[in-house]
């Protein structure tokens, strides 16, 4: 489970950014990336957070897996602060971006000992669990060829394996399907599908709606890191004055 | 512990496995240096030879009927006089190098010398042209000319030639070969160990900072249970061995020609293959290891900071120059290793390097420098850290 309580995270700029930021008569040295957020995702079930590019999403999925520290507000990660104990909390997630994020000089076997390693497994854990998902993911073909030589979904696939290799009760997606195509795309909708039967948490950032209508159970709404709206997926259909998930988001923003 | 060394084991499997990396770490060292070192030895012989052997044209203006000092000149190895020129030739020859030098009788010059008085000549050159050998070669002919004259004159007044040279030195050189060798070609060694260390280190600090970033692994590794302290210790720790592996090799390198060269005088050769002894290797090593942990330290931050592999890269090259300038101040001579430059990072290396091989060094620099080096090593190390923990750095855009 995870729970955010009035989150907030705010940068501080450097000049250069300061010059984007700001007019050149008003250059903010803050930046609140992340503001007063609160939700909540249970187990088994899958938490859509939706919003234009730059409001704010990237940074608190970045909090939720302890990569940054919120300015105020506290996250829970199975009831446990991740403020006090990161690496408890990370131990229970993983995490996933559109990258493959893999090292290519290694083979997919080698990478996903890696992070067993890192998740302290035992051998017979991590034997057992890696052949399970390489059996699942028809992977043992090309399990120890360097990753540098592997396809665009062989490569997906390693990726998988990865975040799930330590058996996460949650796993964070940032915009998994961004810029894929439609069959590694699907590899990771499957990931998300079986993570949600397995009763695991799940939280998804993602731009395509189609998706969004299709996975999620709850959906976060969050504009100039601000969120607008936060609830169950019905919820969400019935702020709906049109039939499109698009228009829908389009209108919450607008209308914030 | 065990993710320090999960870390430590998969960076160095990844490292090991970069071609570029392995380049710098072993192939420039191995056969890159062998290739300098003994290419230069070669050219600085070849030039030499060619030297010694070029045959000089110089002019020769003779005033006198006297030709004393031209039979001189043409006992000179590799002159060939070029006479029957006038002054405005000579100047012009020498100008267009068609003559390397010149010399210039005046008319009186026999009177004068008769006359026990001083008899002028004049020597054209240009001394530019380093290679030349042509006011040497006039001047050994004048000396020979002049000691004579000098001789004929004191023996005509009957005075002892003791009487102008009161002195009789004896030189007595109390250096040993491997102190004489050592402190020649000590400043040399820290030097490219040095930069060896700096090159070896390099890339693969580049590859596990910024590298990481712009695969995006960085998200990854930081959304594991691992630490940003044991992920920068783990990184750290194959970033320095990678410095210290190519500083060694480069040793390897640059001792290697000494096994291979045949016409290194045996002398130099067996004094050069006592001063490379195991006890020397040690010390140096000792050495190695807090400059590799303090360059990877800083290197990394660098790499850490960078938003891309080139960025890093750019903002790498400026750091060869600060390396450079204190170890080449040691080369000079005049500074020496006291308790104060003991403590003066990189110069202190290079000094006391220098007295290692030559057998001079005393424990109590070695205690300085050593220390001087851990604690700068140490302040890397937490450097490091810090800037690691930085969000502002990993997450910099």
């Amino acid at each position: 489970m995870i729970e955010l309580s009035d989150v907030t995270k705010v940068f501080t700029l450097t000049k250069d950014q300061r010059k984007i930021v700001g007019s050149s008569e008003l250059r903010p040295k803050l930046f609140t990336a992340v503001d007063s957020v609160t939700f909540k995702c249970d187990s088994g079930k899958v938490f859509a957070l939706i919003g234009p590019n730059g409001s704010g999403k990237t940074t608190t999925l970045r909090m939720i897996s302890t990569m940054m520290s919120p300015t105020s507000g506290i996250i829970n990660i199975n009831g446990n602060n991740t403020a006090e104990d990161g690496r408890l909390a990370r131990k229970s997630i993983g995490f996933m971006t559109n990258q493959t994020a893999l090292y290519d000089r290694l083979s997919p076997y080698e990478m996903v000992k890696y992070f067993a390693d890192l998740n302290s497994m035992d051998k017979d854990s991590f034997d057992q669990r890696c052949k399970d998902i390489f059996d699942r993911l028809d992977m043992n073909s090309f399990a120890n060829k360097r990753i540098g030589t592997l396809s665009s979904g062989m490569k997906q696939k390693t990726s998988i394996a990865r975040t799930i290799i330590h058996d996460p009760d949650i796993i964070v997606f940032d915009e998994p399907t961004t810029g894929l195509d439609v069959m590694t795309s699907r590899a990771i909708i499957e990931l998300i599908r079986n993570s949600k039967e397995e009763k695991k948490t799940i939280i998804f950032s993602s731009h395509r709606m189609e998706e969004v209508k299709t996975l999620a159970d709850d959906i976060g709404v969050i504009y100039n890191g601000k969120m607008i709206f936060s609830g169950s997926k019905s919820d969400f259909d019935a702020e709906m004055e049109s039939t499109s998930y698009d228009d829908t988001l389009i209108n919450l923003i607008e209308n914030a | 512990m065990n993710i320090i060394f999960s870390i430590f084991k998969k960076e160095l499997t990844d490292v090991l496995r970069d071609r570029r990396t392995l380049f710098f770490m072993i192939v420039i060292p191995v056969i890159v240096m062998p290739l300098i070192f003994i290419g230069s030895i070669k050219f600085q012989e070849y030039q030499s030879k060619k030297s010694d052997e070029k045959v000089l044209n110089i002019g020769l203006i003779n005033k006198t009927s006297d030709s004393q000092i031209r039979d001189y000149l043409l006992d000179q190895k590799g002159v060939y006089l070029v006479e029957d020129i006038d002054l405005d030739s000579l100047e012009l020859g020498i100008k267009n190098d068609s003559l390397q030098g010149g010399l210039y009788i005046h008319k009186n010059f026999i009177n004068d010398i008769s006359a026990n008085a001083m008899g002028e000549v004049e020597v054209y050159y240009k001394s530019s042209d380093l290679m030349s050998k042509a006011k040497n070669r006039i001047y050994n002919a004048l000396d020979i000319y002049k000691n004579e004259v000098v001789s004929e004159r004191l023996s005509e007044f009957n005075v002892d030639k003791g009487l102008l040279e009161p002195l009789d030195i004896i030189n007595k050189d109390m250096s040993t070969k491997k102190e004489t060798i050592g402190k020649a070609v000590g400043g040399l060694i820290p030097y490219m160990l040095v930069i060896f260390i700096f090159l070896g280190a390099m890339y693969p600090a580049i590859d596990l900072g910024a590298g990481e970033k712009e695969r995006g692994s960085l998200e990854t590794l930081l959304s594991s249970p691992a630490t940003k302290f044991e992920i920068t210790v783990g990184k750290l720790m194959v970033v320095s061995l990678a410095g210290m592996v190519s500083g060694l090799i480069s040793v390897v390198g640059i001792s290697a020609p000494f096994y291979f060269i045949g016409n290194i005088p045996d002398q130099i050769k067996s004094t050069v293959l006592e001063i490379i002894s195991p006890f020397i290797i040690v010390s140096v090593i000792i050495l190695m290891i807090p400059i590799a942990i303090f360059f990877a330290s800083m290197l990394l931050s660098i790499s850490f900071y960078a938003r891309s592999f080139k960025e890093a890269q750019s903002l790498m090259g400026p750091l060869n120059i600060i390396i450079i300038v204190p170890l080449m101040l040691t080369l000079g001579p005049g500074i020496e290793i006291d308790h104060i430059t003991a403590l003066i990072p990189l110069i202190n290396v290079g000094l006391l390097t220098k007295e290692i091989l030559a057998g001079s060094a005393q424990p109590i620099y070695f205690i300085e420098t050593l220390s001087s080096l851990l604690f700068f090593a140490a302040i890397g190390i937490r450097f490091s850290v810090y800037w690691f923990n930085k969000e502002n750095t990993i997450f910099r855009v």
